[in-house]
């Protein structure tokens, strides 16, 4: 898994175009214009499709029809978790719905004084989980420490059309500096929210099994959650249909435990969403390559 | 606690839990490099100075530290800080 170059996909004429369709017409009809736009990127996106197709029919063993279906729905599905983080940008969210399963487990955490590590995957579409949890009133800060691979243009413009994201980020830097702040943010009881299924080269990772063949999985979410003793859940926000989202959070586990330990327990609830949502998978590149690029 | 103490703790937990070579513990030697620590032992090493010194270090002191020296300088004035 270790092709991933820490980049996203788009350009800003795109992302102007989506916002403007939000603002003035709303999700409907971002959603059709949205089924053009991914059929071109099914069509002519070679590689992702590749590896996608290949995903589901390897790795979770669906035919190779299925896997072609399912990919189809994936560059739809994965178009749609932008365009809603775009809507609750600009304030045009109103339309969707969720289900929280585990919200008492949030406000567990949020009502100790350890802070938490919420740690989630490119499974779904996180961004809103942290919008709707504000809404269900965990209103204790969210960190995301997160590669900060977003085209600058498109970062700009989107500070400028919704006044920056409703969380702090943490970005993942060369020097010590993140380190310091997910210690400083726990010390003062908020919430950590990482991804922990991708890596940088050169990376420490944990080999474990995922569905059925061994698998990298960046180390530093895991052993971070075991020095700093804060209490662990896994959170995933998943798209049931168009306008309903299915929040979760598992059983907190206590801190101190191995990384070994916390992600076994990882690795095991991610193949069970998986399974689940295998349309919601958004790892464009060889989850199960062993090896780092030089 | 005295100076040298302070040197002495930090030379014996780099020794013992990073696992860095004794010879190359010199004042004016360069931290990063020669421990060459990666961000997760960076973890490692926030946790041992907090429990050892009482001391929480913060990103933008630890920029500047580029010397053991440097390094021992900062917990010890911390250390004088906090007490």
């Amino acid at each position: 898994m270790s092709e991933w170059k820490g980049r996203t996909r788009g350009n800003l004429l795109g992302y102007k175009i989506f916002v403007l369709f939000i603002r003035y017409f709303g999700l409907r009809v971002a959603y059709a214009l949205l089924r053009v736009v991914s059929l071109y990127f099914y069509l002519f996106a070679f590689k992702p499709r590749g590896v996608m197709i290949q995903f589901y029919n390897e790795h979770m063993g669906y035919n190779y029809f299925r896997s072609r279906f399912l990919t189809r729905i994936n560059f739809y599905k994965i178009g749609q978790t932008l365009v809603d983080r775009f809507a609750f940008m600009v304030g045009r969210a109103d339309i969707l719905e969720y289900t929280f399963d585990g919200h008492q487990y949030l406000k567990q955490i949020a009502d100790g004084n350890k802070g938490g590590m919420l740690i989630s995957a490119h499974l779904g579409n996180w961004e809103i989980a942290g919008n709707m949890m504000k809404e269900k009133g965990l209103t204790k800060r969210s960190n995301i420490v997160m590669f900060d691979g977003e085209h600058e243009q498109i970062k700009k413009y989107m500070q400028k059309e919704s006044g920056g994201p409703s969380f702090n980020v943490i970005p993942i830097k060369n020097d010590l500096s993140h380190i310091i702040g997910i210690k400083q943010a726990l010390e003062r009881g908020e919430f950590i929210c990482i991804h922990a299924d991708r890596f940088l080269p050169g990376s420490r990772t944990i080999t474990l099994n995922f569905l059925g063949k061994p698998a990298r999985f960046p180390y530093g979410p895991f052993h971070i959650a075991s020095k700093y003793n804060a209490p662990v859940t896994f959170v995933f926000s998943v798209k049931q249909a168009d306008y309903l989202y299915e929040l979760s959070a598992t059983v907190p586990m206590d801190g101190m435990q191995k990384p070994e330990v916390y992600a076994q327990a990882f690795v095991t609830i991610l193949e069970e969403k998986l399974k689940a949502y295998p349309d919601q998978w958004f790892n464009y590149f060889d989850f199960f390559k062993m090896e780092d690029v030089a | 606690m005295s100076n040298q103490e302070v040197i002495e703790k930090i030379n014996a937990f780099l020794v013992e839990e990073f696992e860095v070579d004794p010879s190359s513990i010199q004042p004016n030697n360069p931290l990063k490099e020669t421990i060459d620590l990666d961000s997760l032992d960076y973890v490692d090493l926030v946790v041992v100075i907090e429990n050892n010194f009482g001391v929480k270090l913060t990103g933008e002191d630890f920029k500047h530290i580029e010397s053991f020296n440097d390094f021992y300088n900062y917990i010890i004035e911390r250390v004088a800080v906090t007490k």
